[in-house]
């Protein structure tokens, strides 16, 4: 008996060891970019490494927001704004889509299902390119280039599929005799899932949030061939700006870098308390 | 009485008359309209570091003509000509872009021939090699902006220390100096690779820079990728002492940082700016970069060099003009041209040259900077310029044909496997060659 | 009753017009491109040409270069990303406090933009000022810096490790999703009979998890060459000689930097189809554990 708990113990100890390793390869580059977000251009990738730098600045930040003939600026805020937006809708509207026709797909059956469902979730395999200029073609017929509703489009529409998924797979976890009880106590269709299914399924609405919101403010192959001006270019695209033909401003990129992280940190650790309460909530079921 | 009124009213006649004809004169002048008022110009141009300067004319630009300037991108050359082709190809809204002598070629079917635009009065302020360079079948496709020609760039630190002057003769025979041909080149490099704080030289290892470099080598040993007849040459002989060169440096003896098959024009001058490298070849933009000790730890402590010559005797250099070009199917036309004519005029090329340390293309700049240079107390401002003079007047562009692009595309891996692998030089050119015949003969 | 039979069709209607629109219309076109000659520079290349390009391909050596990379990318990539995945997810559960911020550090990877993620990788092992080999070196581990990115040998593995890097936490996420939703009562029972941890993974949990596996492998392999993209091209750019090739990178070759947008979205179309048959794979094995 004792060994056995000294052994469990031990393994405790080494999943700890373990998992802090983990947490700190995985946090090394984030804070390295931090890091040299702060530092001065000779400072930054020298051989041999400067660990900590003597001398910090903010001027890779104040850069950001400098007008757009000055050397080395981007339009940040509207990069930012457009970025948040694109992401926001995309999300909601994917959600919303996908959340519906998830629920279909669990709940009902009906002819070709099947190989609907397997359409859908097979669209994820598109590659950008051959997406890309069809799509810059298709909009540009409809005046939708370098605007950001064509960019919600989009992302709503890249989303989708991975939403639905997602979906079918939490609704069809939880009980559908809920609902039943519910139809048969006079509920409609539309209340029964709102009251009732929807709640149990936060959680997976949680991921699909995430992961949705996620894609679409990283997102950049497609938003580089469909934007161009500062009223619809996204933040990941203005990145690239940065690499110049000779020179990559590191610190100017760490920046940026930093800023468009800072929004999905916030997120992710507000709705993945959410996840949790609403997982609580269905295991008391 | 009379008399008095009669100069009163004199007076005010001519007061209002005065009155009248300033009025008339304002109003004449406020109604003028300027040549371009309300045509919005969509334009693509080249970004990062001091490539912007320039663009800081354009309100300039706008104010004289009443046109708007709406720059849509601006990006590294790579990036640009992708996104340009792009826009070529789905009809986009697209009037002016950067473009280069070596790229211009492949993007002649969307260029607008400036020929019938332009008259050689416009013309004869641009240095005449780089007008040669930018015309393609008798067309003039681009404006030319300024020239980039790599010269040596050498540690002085190293190079004049009596130490390592004295050591290098007694393992050589010969004096310590920046190499002038191939053979020194290989020796100087190994004497001052000491890893992994100092290595002898360091190239761009991959894609198009390594193409273009070792298509200084290849005519530098003189050959060239086609003869007269358009036939492949560059797989014999004098291509296989140029690959071997790059072989020899990277792959036997080790010369080179381990890095160089990733490295492009950032890495490189990177690596000389934090002190890693003996000596290598470089644009003259960096110029600037290199002698500020804020970014670079090799201020003050580095020299200018011409090119070693090759085993057929002399140098050739690679090089190429940065430009402005119309898109044919541009809606203004006129508009357009006047922007690219503004940007390359002899006044904003000085400017450009002056802040940024780039070789204009315009003969009026180029005599201003010199005379600049000769000012500054630093002797080495003017003989990088006389350096840069010298090689100006040798450069040779890529052959300028449409396929270039996918040419470069198709050697590059081909060069690289023997540089990272040792595959035997005469077997990866033949291969290379193969591939560009394909391409060529389809 | 009709209503009720219409029903589903209705909530699903909107999905399937907005994908038809922006997402099939888009890639019949570019299938249909894929039969002609159209070049991004030629002007009158839109020529129909048949099945030439796909023949050219098929002679391509280049090509099947690219999709041995792509295969044995995706096969290791996925596999670490799953048990990995499942490790920490495993760990996080039992973890008795700071849940929420323990959860969020551990997703930070997934967050970055992938162009953030490949620009960081490449300098982290660039082999001049990378941080890696600084490491090493300060370490006295190697006397001379390793070119991780550019040595055939060791290019494959590194960009594999900045995928793996950026895409663990996803599976981490999703199995923490399902270790929380699983019923309790089985694990309540394997206690009291005794059972060890190990064996408590291995006979409950792993069985109940088992759908969820496939899900996520399914999703990964899915993704995975698209996001793989943004890696390679930004931290090998395909090389050094192909080594780092996949089907994706060379059809960006193609298409955008050497012009050549038919033979390029031939290329897609095949990729596609080895990604689709993947999935389709691993979906069989998903619908056969669920009967």
């Amino acid at each position: 008996m004792r060994s056995r708990k000294k052994r469990e113990k031990l393994v405790t100890a080494l999943c700890t060891v373990f998992a802090v390793l983990i947490l700190f390869l995985f946090l090394l580059p984030t804070y390295w970019m931090v890091q040299t977000s702060f530092r001065i251009g000779r400072d930054i990738n020298t051989y041999p490494p400067v660990w900590f730098p003597r001398e910090l600045t903010l001027s890779s930040y104040t850069k950001l927001f400098g007008s757009l003939h000055e050397e080395a600026s981007l339009p940040f805020r509207e990069y930012f704004r457009n970025s948040l937006i694109a992401a926001l809708l995309g999300c909601f509207f994917s959600l919303s889509l996908g959340t519906l026709a998830g629920y279909a797909f669990s709940r009902f059956e009906f002819r070709g299902k099947r190989n609907l469902f397997l359409g859908v979730i097979l669209m994820r395999a598109v590659p950008g390119l051959a997406l890309g200029l069809p799509l810059l073609v298709l909009f540009k017929r409809v005046q939708l280039v370098n605007t950001l509703s064509g960019l919600i489009l989009t992302y709503t529409m890249l989303n989708t599929p991975f939403v639905i998924w997602l979906m079918e797979g939490f609704f069809a976890d939880i009980p559908a005799e809920l609902a039943e009880a519910a139809l048969v106590d006079g509920c409609s269709r539309w209340r029964a899932l709102w009251k009732i299914d929807l709640p149990l399924v936060a959680p997976g609405i949680s991921a699909s949030a995430i992961f949705s919101f996620l894609l679409s403010w990283n997102e950049f192959a497609i938003a580089l061939i469909l934007t161009r001006t500062p009223a619809s270019r996204t933040l990941p695209v203005g990145l690239f700006d940065f690499v110049g033909e000779f020179f990559i401003d590191w610190g100017g990129m760490c920046a940026a870098g930093t800023i468009i992280l800072i929004p999905v940190v916030v997120l992710t650790f507000f709705i993945q308390r959410w996840m949790v309460r609403g997982l609580t909530f269905g295991a008391i079921k | 009485m009379g008399r008095r009124g009669s100069f009163a009213g004199l007076g005010l006649g001519l007061g209002l008359l005065l009155l009248v004809v300033l009025f008339t004169a304002f109003s004449l002048s406020a109604q003028e309209k300027k040549p371009f008022e309300g045509v919005v110009l969509n334009a693509y141009f080249i970004g990062g570091g001091a490539y912007e300067k320039l663009y800081t004319k354009i309100p300039e630009f706008e104010q004289q003509t009443g046109a708007k300037v709406n720059i849509a991108a601006k990006l590294s050359h790579f990036e640009l000509n992708k996104r340009v082709a792009q826009e070529f190809a789905s009809g986009g809204d697209i009037d002016v872009i950067s473009t280069h002598t070596t790229f211009a070629p492949g993007q002649k079917d969307f260029l607008l021939p400036l020929n019938e635009y332009l008259t050689p009065e416009d013309l004869k302020d641009f240095t005449p090699s780089t007008i040669d360079a930018s015309t393609v079948n008798g067309q003039l496709i681009m404006l030319p902006r300024h020239t980039d020609v790599r010269i040596m760039y050498y540690r002085t630190d190293l190079f004049e220390d009596p130490k390592e002057k004295e050591a290098f003769k007694a393992k050589y025979g010969y004096d310590l100096h920046p190499p002038t041909n191939w053979q020194e080149l290989l020796d100087v490099a190994e004497f001052f690779t000491r890893p992994p704080d100092l290595y002898g030289f360091v190239f761009t290892g991959g894609e198009e820079p390594l193409v273009g470099t070792f298509y200084e080598l290849l005519l530098s040993a003189g050959g060239n990728f086609f003869d007269e007849e358009g036939n492949v040459i560059f797989n014999q002989e004098p291509g296989q002492k140029a690959l071997q060169l790059l072989v020899d440096l990277y792959y036997n003896k080790k010369v080179t940082p381990e890095g160089v098959p990733n490295y492009r024009w950032d890495e490189v001058a990177k690596a000389f700016r934090d002190g890693l490298i003996a000596f290598y070849f470089d644009w003259p933009g960096w110029y600037t970069l290199m002698k500020d000790p804020k970014e670079s730890k090799v201020a003050g402590k580095f020299g200018l060099a011409p090119y070693p010559v090759g085993p057929a005797g002399y140098a050739k250099i690679w090089g190429g003009s940065h430009g402005f070009a119309v898109a044919r199917y541009t809606k203004n036309p006129e508009a357009a041209v006047a922007l690219i004519k503004f940007l390359t005029s002899g006044e904003n090329l000085y400017f450009e040259a002056r802040e940024g340390g780039f070789l204009p293309t315009s003969i009026s700049a180029y005599q201003r900077i010199k005379e600049d240079a000769a000012k500054t107390g630093d002797p080495l401002d003017l003989k990088r310029l006389e350096l840069l003079e010298q090689e100006l007047a040798g450069y040779v562009p890529p052959p300028k044909i449409p396929e270039y692009q996918e040419i470069v595309s198709a050697i590059w891996p081909e060069l690289q496997k023997s540089l990272v692998e040792g595959r035997d030089v005469k077997v990866s050119l033949d291969i290379a060659a193969e591939k560009v015949r394909k391409i060529l003969g389809k | 009753m009709r209503s009720e039979r219409y029903f589903p069709y209705f909530l699903i209607l909107p999905s399937i017009i907005g994908l038809l629109l922006l997402i099939i219309f888009p890639l019949v076109y570019s299938f249909f491109l894929s039969f002609t000659s159209f070049h991004l520079l030629k002007a009158h290349s839109l020529r129909f040409i048949g099945l030439h390009n796909y023949w050219e391909i098929l002679h391509d050596s280049a090509f099947w270069t690219a999709l041995k990379n792509s295969l044995l990318f995706m096969v290791v990539v996925v596999n670490t990303e799953l048990v990995l995945g499942l490790l920490l997810a495993l760990l996080l559960n039992r973890a008795s406090g700071g849940q929420g911020i323990l959860r969020t550090l551990f997703m930070i990877p997934m967050m970055f933009p992938p162009v953030l993620v490949g620009l960081q990788f490449r300098w982290f092992f660039n082999d001049q000022f990378g941080l890696l080999n600084n490491i090493l070196l300060s370490l006295h581990i190697i006397d001379r810096p390793i070119g991780w990115l550019v040595r055939s040998a060791t290019a494959m593995p590194t960009v594999m490790f900045a995928d793996i890097w950026q895409n663990t936490p996803f599976m981490t996420v999703v199995f923490l999703a399902g270790l929380l939703s699983l019923p309790l009562e089985p694990l309540e029972a394997a206690l009291v009979d005794g059972a060890t941890p190990w064996q408590r993974f291995r006979y409950v949990i792993l069985p109940m998890l088992r759908p969820l596996i496939f899900i996520a492998m399914t999703i990964r392999s899915l993704d995975a060459g698209r996001k793989a993209f943004d890696l390679i091209m930004l931290m090998t750019g395909g090389g050094p000689a192909y080594a780092t090739e996949i089907l994706g990178t060379y059809t960006f070759r193609k298409a955008i930097v050497d012009y050549q947008f038919a033979y390029g979205a031939a290329i897609s179309f095949l990729d596609m189809v080895l990604t689709v048959g993947f999935a389709v794979y691993l979906y069989r094995q998903l619908l056969k554990g669920r009967t």
